[in-house]
Order: structure tokens, then sequence, then C-alpha cells
């Protein structure tokens, strides 16, 4: 980033394109994001951390006041709020190792140069680029009483399958909602891991089969340690990816049956513009920041450099 | 300082001076005004809308040129919200009933002073003017009302009485019709299997249709959504031993698998299938029904069931109201007067009720003998209006989670009390602020 002179010899007068001038450009090149990032990301950020602690609605006459910590007083006396914690845990335990391991797993299977492999890549990249909208109201007749997976099933079974209403069950709503959410997006990872895959130089397995190392020898010991900052990258988006979890709620199941899928994100969603309490919600994504801000900061830590 | 003046700074920061050109361009040209309507999609109504919009700014005594902006209805309540957040309002909004306290309170639309205006809406049904502190803010070209659809075939050949407007069923009556429609499990005359007995839009949850269809069953019960005194508590009607027995009753007919936890997302279309013995819903089925070509004469039309305090029905649709931004109020509130002519009721009305006697005596289905003339009797008998407070969105998103809640079995004691404790504590809030204003 840092145009540093340091270890560069300027020699005056041979190129008017001196540090300072290099500056101003890198400056100018960065003022759009720049300025992007403040009008939509900084300052939202900031009001809604200032209204965490006020009584404000979307919309009202009257003067918004400060009410301290009253809003989180109630958030965390709601019991909705904890099952929607424990919800978006859960869902980020199952879905963390999961999702990415597939995403290896198929990388390593079409990381091969033979011909059909562009095909299956294209494949199992479709659900990634179809809106996560599309794909939600998709499952949901899939997972319907009567819908595609109930009827395969009975028909597997010859028959001795109970239809389960996957989706309004309060038992099986979350797990259904798991499975089809690793298989949205286990194809962004697998091209993830992909692009890693390929930059481990052939030299590496060279050597290592040289050494009689076989298949998972030469997994383990050398594309497992090569991947080290791809895994890093993948842990922490995935699990950031995982702990918002909104759409797939806001189509299927508003959170029901009994608040077992809801989310985090979900009920900010809900008490700002539902029930246009704004106050609230603010409380709500200010404590959601602060989890992430700790879960990745723990993540950081464990895949240090040693 | 309010959350929509921070709102218009960050968006003033954001688009620097736009916008005020625009209101100063708007200013100078006062004579013409802009009507938001929701009914982008429903093409009988935008149609209606924009015929009325033409014979009024070809008439020769218009006060401003109307124009049209059509959004679609999921959508047009956030469109408001945010227009108003921003001061872009127009000159004339369409707004649901309920959200008229709301709407108010906030300073979005402005009470009708129109004299002409005033005296033409103590003519419409009181259903469909929206008012609120006793002024009047909305006016409706129609209302819409909820009422039980059965087949009269199916209920003579399983021995079930009819219910007639002036003889509702009452529980028993209604529970004995589930009891003998679950035990045939199909159409006794055309053999068809039913998926279930009754279907009565269980899979709407998420919008306003739980609130609309089910809280008129809550006070048949005795119970309430708030106390009606004074609107500022739903402490013991919420979560009385009747609304209890209310949450028991809707669980139960799940339980005994009398309807189903997410029903079907066309019940009308249901119906008209013969995948149910009994629909509870609102008089727009009638559409559905036609253009299946529904034997409409086997049809029972049945008031809501009196489950203890006499049977109770929804009301309030889509009204028009003038915005606090407006600045050509006479022109607007003209234009609204001029609209409210019974030809313009009848043409916006389709299968909905005219707002109007007059239009209602012009209307083939709702005249005297007309297919659903019975729809308008039980509107003005039963009707009884969602509460009329500024709460009543927060009100209507909690009540629509908490029957969703208890149909999919949470404890219902537990469940009610708590929709309680929040919708208070919001009501508490409002208030609070609006005396502190």
């Amino acid at each position: 980033m840092s145009s540093s002179t340091t270890g560069i010899t300027k020699q005056r007068g041979s190129t008017s394109f001196d540090g300072r001038s290099q500056n101003r450009v890198g400056w100018a090149m960065l003022t759009p994001a720049v300025l992007l990032l403040l009008v939509f990301i900084v300052i939202p950020v900031v009001l809604a951390f200032g209204l965490a602690f006020t009584d404000a609605q979307l919309i009202s006459t009257k003067a918004m006041s400060f009410t301290g910590l009253s809003n989180f007083q109630r958030l965390f006396s709601d019991p909705t709020f904890w099952r929607a914690l424990l919800n978006v845990i859960v869902f980020s335990l199952v879905v963390v190792p999961l999702q990415a391991g597939l995403g290896l797993f198929l990388a390593i299977l079409i990381n091969k140069k033979v011909r059909s492999s562009v095909f299956f890549r294209t494949v199992y990249f479709l659900p990634v680029v179809t809106s996560m909208v599309v794909v939600s109201l998709l499952w949901m007749f899939i997972y319907q009483n009567n819908g595609m997976l109930n009827v395969l099933l009975e028909k597997v079974t010859f028959g001795h399958w109970t239809p389960v209403d996957w989706l309004n069950d309060s038992r099986v709503a979350l797990a259904a909602i798991i499975v089809m959410s690793i298989w949205q997006a286990v194809g962004q990872h697998m091209l993830i891991w992909l692009s890693g895959l390929q930059t481990i130089p052939g030299e590496l397995y060279e050597a290592a089969a040289l050494d009689g190392a076989t298949g998972w020898k030469s997994f383990a010991h050398v594309t497992w340690p090569c991947l080290r900052s791809t895994r890093n990258m993948i842990l922490i988006t995935i699990t950031i990816a995982a702990m918002g979890l909104f759409t797939q709620i806001s189509v299927m199941t508003q959170g029901g049956p009994r608040d077992s899928t809801t989310t985090v994100v979900f009920e900010a969603v809900r008490s700002g513009f539902q029930q246009q309490e704004m106050g609230y919600a603010s409380a709500i994504t200010l404590v959601f920041f602060i989890l992430i801000l700790v879960i990745t900061g723990i993540q950081r830590y464990l895949t240090r450099e040693k | 300082m309010s959350l929509a003046s921070v709102a218009a700074i960050v968006t003033v920061l954001g688009t620097v001076g736009c916008g005020e050109a625009e209101r100063e361009a708007a200013k100078a040209n006062s004579n013409e005004i802009t009507l938001w309507t929701h009914t982008a999609g429903f093409d009988d109504q935008l149609n209606a809308v924009k015929q009325i919009v033409k014979d009024y700014n070809a008439s020769a005594d218009k006060k401003a040129t109307v124009k049209i902006q059509a959004f679609p209805q999921s959508s047009y309540n956030d469109s408001v919200i945010s227009a108003s957040s921003a001061n872009k309002l127009p000159c004339l909004v369409d707004v649901d009933q309920p959200n008229i306290p709301y709407w108010a309170s906030a300073g979005v639309i402005q009470p009708l002073t129109n004299k002409d205006l005033l005296s033409r809406s103590e003519e419409l049904l009181q259903s469909a003017v929206g008012k609120w502190n006793d002024a009047t803010y909305g006016v409706g070209y129609t209302d819409d009302t909820v009422a039980l659809f059965a087949r009269k075939s199916v209920l003579k050949s399983l021995g079930i009485r009819e219910a007639t407007f002036d003889q509702p069923w009452d529980k028993a009556e209604l529970m004995d019709a589930l009891s003998k429609m679950k035990s045939s499990g199909k159409n006794p005359v055309t053999g068809t299997a039913w998926d279930y007995p009754l279907d009565m839009g269980t899979a709407s949850s998420g919008g306003e249709w739980y609130s609309y269809a089910f809280s008129p069953l809550l006070q048949s019960f005795g119970g309430d959504l708030i106390n009606r005194e004074n609107y500022k508590t739903s402490q013991g009607v919420l979560n009385s031993s009747k609304a209890i027995e209310f949450g028991n009753w809707m669980h139960s007919l799940v339980t005994d698998k009398y309807m189903a936890v997410k029903g079907a997302s066309d019940t009308g279309l249901e119906f008209v299938n013969d995948k149910i013995g009994l629909l509870y819903s609102g008089e727009w089925t009638y559409g559905t029904m036609k253009d299946n070509n529904i034997d409409i004469s086997d049809i029972a039309i049945m008031p809501p069931p009196d489950l203890g305090e006499g049977p109770v029905t929804a009301g309030g649709a889509w009204e028009v109201a003038v915005t606090k931004s407006c600045n050509n109020t006479e022109a607007a509130q003209d234009y609204m007067n001029f609209s409210l002519q019974d030809k313009y009721i009848l043409s916006m009305a389709g299968s909905s009720l005219p707002a109007s006697e007059a239009a209602m005596a012009q209307s083939d289905l709702y005249k005297e003998g007309g297919d659903l003339a019975v729809m308008a009797e039980i509107s003005k008998k039963y009707v009884k209006m969602r509460p009329e407070t500024p709460s009543y969105s927060f009100i209507s998103t909690e009540f629509d989670k908490t029957i969703s809640d208890i149909i999919n079995g949470a404890d219902v004691k537990q469940t009610l009390n708590s929709a309680v404790t929040a919708i208070d504590a919001n009501i508490q809030s409002t208030e609070q602020s609006s005396s502190s204003k």
C-alpha cells in the first residue's frame, strides 16, 4: 500500500514521478472507494452505534431520547434473542467445517487436467451465481410435505417413509436450512480452494513422489501445509457469512416454527423495519458486531504465524 | 433530533444538493400533484385509478393536474416510509386503514378539511373511513371482509346446518361440522379426497393476514389485541383467560388435524380444487371461484362463527390520504372528492364491497339478491376494526408471531404473556415520546 521511499535511492530530476506525486496519485485513486465506504459503511455503522442507546423509531414526530442501556437490558432478557444466538452458533459450527471440507474435496476432485473438469466446475458453481432468494424458493418446494424430497424418500423406502414437513417442524427446520445453505455456497469455496491448489508448485509433488509419498501422504505433507493462507481466508469468510445468516430465513421460515430458525440478523431486521424500533434493532446489530469481532479475533490468533 | 432528520442529513451528505432543486421546482409547479398507488400488478384496480385520473384531468374545473405513480403492494409501505424520511412524498398516498393512526401521528399524512369531501365521507361505509383522534385522514372506495365458505351440497350430504346471516354457527356447531368433514375425509358428493376439512390461510404468516383474520376470532372468544377503553395496554385482554382459551382452540385445530400448520398459499384455489371442505377467507375468493367456473349457487357464504361473544369480522382496506408535505391540499382534496363518485367507487370495487350505499345498489354482486350481498350484511353487522393506535403495526407483527408460535405448539399462556410485555413496552415508549414532543 504505502509507497515507502526506503531502499529507493532517488536520482534528483531523473524522474518527475517522485514519491510525493506517487502519493498523490495513490490518494486520488483511493478517494472514490474511501468516499463510498464512508457514506455507505462508516457513517451508517457509527449512526447505528449511537442509535443503540436511544428509543429511535423508523418514522416518528417525536424527539429521540437517550435511554442508556435499556435496549440492552431488554435484549438480554428476551428469550428469542438467546434462541437466535444459539441457532447462529449451531449453524456456524456445522456449516464451517462441512462447507470448507466439502469445498476442498470437490476442489481436489476437479483439480485434474481432464476434459470434463470445466463442466463439473460449472455445475458445482451454478448455485453460487443463482440468487439466494431463488434458491430458497426452489428448496421450499423441495422440502414441502408433498415435495420432491419426501416423494423421493418414499420411493426409495418403498412407501415406508412418512413425509416430514421439513420447514414446519421445529426439530428439523434448522437442519433443512443448513443442508440447502451448504449446497448453495460450496461451489464458491471450491473455487477459492482450487485457486489455492493451483499455486502449489508441481516440483514439490515430484519431490514428494521421489521420496515415495503416496496420495494421502503427499496431501498431508505437501497440499495441506501449502494451503495455509487459503485455509485461513476460507475459515473467516465462511464464519462471517454463516453468522450473518438471513436471506434463507426471511424467505423460507420467517424464524419459525417457534423461533427454531430465527437468527440475530433476522431479529434485527424484523425489529427495525417491521416493528419500526430502530433503537432496539441497532442494539442487536451492535451486539452482533462485537460478537463477530471477538470470534474473528480468536480465529486470527489461532491461525497466526507461529 | 429525530431519526428522520438524521437520515435526511445523511441523504443530503450523500447526494449534495440534489433534491433541493427538485423541491423548488415542485413549489413552482404546484398545479401538478402526484398520486402514489399500491396497485401495480393489480390491473383492474390500476386501470380504474387511471380512468379516474384521466377524467379528472379532462374536467373543466380541475384544480391541478394529477399524475400517477404505481408501486407493487409488497414494497409500497417501505417506499412511503423511506420517502417520508427523505422528505420526498407526493401529495396523495394510498394508505392501508390500520396504518392511519401511525402515519398520522408520525406526520406523514394530515387531516382532511374540505367540507364537501367530509360530508361525502359521512355517506360511506364507516369501515372505509380512516379516523384518528376525531379527525378524518383517509377515505376508501371499498372495504373487504371475511366469512366462511362451503359447498351447500356437501353440508347437506353430511347433515350440517348451513349457517345464515341471522343464525351463525356457534362453537359447538362449528366443531361438529369440522368433525363430520374430517370423518368423511372427502367431498361426499363428488368423492374427491380432501387434504384437510378447513383452511384459514395459515400459510400467510409474516404479513397482515394473521392479525386481520385471526384477531376477530380472538374477539369472538372475548379477548382482544388491546384494551379498548384507553388503548394503553394489552394486559388482561390479550392474555386473559378468554384469550388463552382462543389460543388453545387454535392449536387444537392443528393437533386434531382439522387444518394444516401451513395450508395452501392460495386458499381460494385450494377450495375451488376441492381439497378442503371449509374455507375461512375474504370476499376476493369469489373472483377465483368465478374464474374457475364454480357453480356459485352451490356456494354457501356464512358469517364467521359465534365463539362466545357473537361473530366478529374484519374490516378496513386501502384508502387515499393527503400527505403533510403536500403544497396544494386544496387540489388534492378536490381530486379525492371527485374520485368518490359512485360510478368510480363501482369501477374500483371488483369483488370488494363498494364503500357507498348507492354504489352497492348498482353493483351486480352486492345489490339485493346479488351473489355477495350477504358479505355486505356481514360487514355492516359484525365488523370490528383493528385497534386504532399508532402502535398498531407493532401489535400486528407481534400478534402474527404469537399465533404462528401457538399453532406450532408453543406454550399458549407464556407466548401470550410475552406478547403483552412487548406490546406494552412499545406503547409506553410511543406514549412517552408523543407527550414529550
